[in-house]
């Protein structure tokens, strides 16, 4: 599970310039916020709950976890589909080269 | 294969929130609904495991024999570490199991793990006993296709990549998906996504059979129906196929072309590696790569959409308020 991981890198690098937005888009407020609570999440989650809604109409994003690393001008400069343990060390490494 | 796990476990997520229509016994579905609100409730692989074990112990074959044997085959097999148990326990299932829907389901499910601890299981029979009832699918070509893929056997490979092609037509779509809402053209794009999905498997097996000649051909009739995710990479692996073959055909200039947007913004460790190479190939050395990455990178760059959303106190975020910073934005669903 990839948030858990975000936190860390949100703590490291937050006063650096990095921002973390999680967007939930599985309708299911309930199930998001008791995970948000029990994790002890800090960065910016918001919830995406229209039937045609950003998440899929305007990214396309179809499967899950997908992320995109925005640098300081607004463009996105790389992707990464799906999560395993292991790969905070590539998202984090990624990160640095835009700080 | 980090990404088909991925979309595997998604899939038997879905199937066990959502579950499943129409209604057989009551029976079977009253206890899958205990199942349901049970599973719900619990944390550990272990617990998930026991509970999708006792449910396909006492319903061995139901609607939900296909969900749950990829739901053990997933908890036990991989969260659990334990394929040998999986295997096992599939084994058993099969034993019981007469339905050649729900066995071919099951096999597809126990296959990987069967190959994972040497106890190889035979794919183009698993094909053969569904083969006895009916047609695959496109989309059971394209899954045996890319198991037998994995697994080095390409023959099998390739052979189940142009059944897939056969059946990349807006009519079998309709016909694997009667109930389907999208609309003509939607449905036109579906087949021509397929047709490149297999064109995309069928090249790759081709130039694992040393007839790269035909497979640089498939890569390059497929090309123009190639889709592309919202950052303009294209949605398959087909570029990145084509220039891994291009460029062990000795053309490392135009594989720099055809891997571009798959290696630089993809998360494509193949494409990459191969972009890579064909960088050292043309330049001779590899000292100006990263400069070059990073330049590439910057060309084909899009700027992000604007967009607003509320957060879980119901206040609006914008996106666009975090301009100027780095931003890691992340897209996730509560398992």
């Amino acid at each position: 599970m990839e948030l858990p991981h975000l936190q860390t890198l949100f703590e490291k690098y937050n006063d650096q310039g990095l921002e973390i937005v999680a967007v939930e888009a599985m309708h299911d407020t309930e199930r998001a916020t008791k995970f948000i609570e029990k994790t002890g999440l800090t960065y910016t989650l918001l919830e995406d709950h229209e039937e045609d809604g950003i998440v899929g109409n305007l990214f396309d994003v179809h499967s899950f976890p997908t992320s995109y690393l925005i640098d300081r001008e607004g463009r996105v400069m790389y992707f990464h589909l799906g999560f395993e343990e292991g790969d905070e060390k590539e998202i984090e490494e990624q990160i640095k080269t835009l700080l | 294969m980090h990404r088909w796990k991925t979309v595997f476990f998604v899939a038997i997520a879905a199937a066990l929130l959502i579950g499943c229509g129409t209604q057989p016994q009551q029976s079977v579905e009253d206890a899958f609904g205990e199942f349901r609100e049970a599973i719900r409730e619990i944390e550990t692989p272990e617990e998930k495991t026991a509970l999708c074990e006792e449910f396909l112990t006492q319903f061995p074959e139901s609607e939900h024999t296909r969900s749950l044997a990829g739901a053990v085959a997933y908890y036990r097999g991989e969260a659990m570490k334990d394929p040998a148990g999986a295997v096992e326990f599939l084994d058993g299932l099969l034993a019981k199991v007469e339905d050649p829907e729900m066995r071919f389901g099951v096999q597809m499910a126990q296959f990987p793990l069967a190959e994972e601890i040497g106890q190889a299981k035979d794919l183009e029979g698993i094909v053969t006993e569904l083969e006895v009832h009916r047609a695959l699918t496109f989309s059971e070509n394209l899954a045996v296709g890319e198991m037998a893929a994995g697994h080095e056997l390409w023959s099998l490979a390739e052979t189940r990549a142009v059944a897939a092609s056969a059946l990349a037509t807006a009519d079998a779509y309709r016909s694997e998906y009667p109930d389907t809402e999208l609309s003509e053209g939607e449905v036109i794009a579906k087949a021509d996504n397929r047709s490149v999905m297999a064109a995309t498997n069928r090249g790759w097996a081709l130039a694992h059979l040393d007839r790269e000649a035909e497979a640089l051909e498939v890569f390059e009739v497929a090309a123009p129906l190639s889709q592309s995710n919202y950052l303009g990479v294209p949605s398959t692996e087909l570029f990145a196929y084509w220039g891994r073959t291009t460029l062990d055909q000795g053309d490392a200039e135009r594989a720099l072309e055809l891997l571009g947007p798959t290696a630089v913004l993809g998360d494509n460790d193949k494409a990459f590696d191969a972009y890579r190479e064909a960088y050292v190939a043309v330049h001779e050395d590899g000292s100006g790569f990263d400069d070059f990455l990073w330049s590439a990178r910057q060309d084909l760059a899009k700027v992000v959409d604007d967009f607003e959303l509320p957060d879980y106190e119901g206040a609006l975020n914008h996106l666009g308020d975090a301009r100027g910073k780095v931003v890691f934005l992340s897209f996730w669903f509560p398992t």
